[in-house]
């Protein structure tokens, strides 16, 4: 298992612009599977850092990737719109997973209809055997 | 003011109101700030449940972004963007106004539907919202009603 994260708090530096909630995303591969576990606010400011994180993920060819959105607080329509082109970019090469739930997550993506075009599990287990069923 | 709300101990509630005024840059950062102190003021002055809370934060979040977005995008200077709420305590109305002052442009071709859920988010998340572009910038003045003070 392969683990590292990268995100404003590694730099100790606080940033009164990201909010009091902060940003990070763990990675960690499951064989050839990764979940990226993002926390705290994915908005304008710090949804490039998912887009990073996705791509840097993909350098190692996995056969499915997860996003668990389970630790974010609040998701604004910038983190949406890396995730739909995560979805896109990766096409039939990986399966992409997302895993989302309640008021602050599951609900703005249902408003919007990005549950209609995403894969969407409200736990990391039901996405982990989903993945692993492939 | 001729009178004074017998319920209140402190000068600024004789009205009746409650308001919020903050200005940011118009950057993504600046934005976030914004965003952050409505939250704040919001989650004090209201009683809202988890779900009201996230859904009145996103609108204006959503508001924000596009005011970034859209009239700052290219400019060599962010502007300011300024955020005005105003609770009525007696009627329960809650009306935010967001105002930037920069120069509307339409958004870039998107074959892959990529971008332009803010908008949509707006319309679904405020109970009534406009959106109005002049000479002088955009105002996008969001409304929600049957809200109550927190006590």
């Amino acid at each position: 298992m392969l683990e590292s994260t990268t995100g404003n708090d590694a730099a100790g530096i606080p940033d009164p612009g990201i909010g009091a909630n902060g940003f990070e995303v763990a990675v960690v591969w499951h064989d050839n599977v990764v979940v990226l576990g993002v926390s705290g606010t994915l908005d304008m400011v710090t949804a490039p850092q998912l887009t990073e994180s996705i791509q840097n993920s993909l350098k190692n060819e996995p056969a499915a990737v997860i996003v668990d959105l389970t630790g974010v607080e609040f998701l604004a329509s910038a983190g949406m719109t890396v995730l739909i082109a995560a979805h896109e970019q990766i096409g039939e090469s990986a399966q992409f997973t997302v895993v989302a739930d309640g008021p602050a997550v599951g609900r703005p993506m249902h408003l919007v209809g990005v549950d209609k075009l995403l894969a969407i599990h409200t736990t990391l287990d039901a996405a982990l055997e989903a993945a692993s069923v492939k | 003011m001729s009178h004074t709300d017998p319920r209140s101990a402190n000068p600024p509630r004789t009205s009746g109101l409650v308001a919020f005024a903050q200005s940011s840059a118009g950057n993504p950062a600046g934005a976030s700030t914004l965003r952050t102190a409505f939250h704040k003021w919001l989650d004090k002055q209201l009683m809202l449940s988890a779900e009201l809370l996230s859904d009145l934060t996103l609108a204006v979040n959503e508001a924000l972004a596009n005011a970034v977005e859209h009239a700052y995008a290219g400019a060599s200077k962010h502007g300011e963007v300024d955020l005005h709420a105003q609770f009525d305590i007696r009627s329960g109305d809650l009306v935010v106004v967001i105002r930037d002052h920069g120069i509307w442009r339409s958004p870039e071709p998107d074959p892959h539907h990529l971008r332009g859920r803010g908008i949509p988010l707006i319309r679904a998340l405020a109970s009534a919202s406009t959106i109005e572009t002049d000479a002088n910038g955009t105002c996008v003045e969001l409304r929600w009603s049957g809200l109550t003070e927190r006590n």
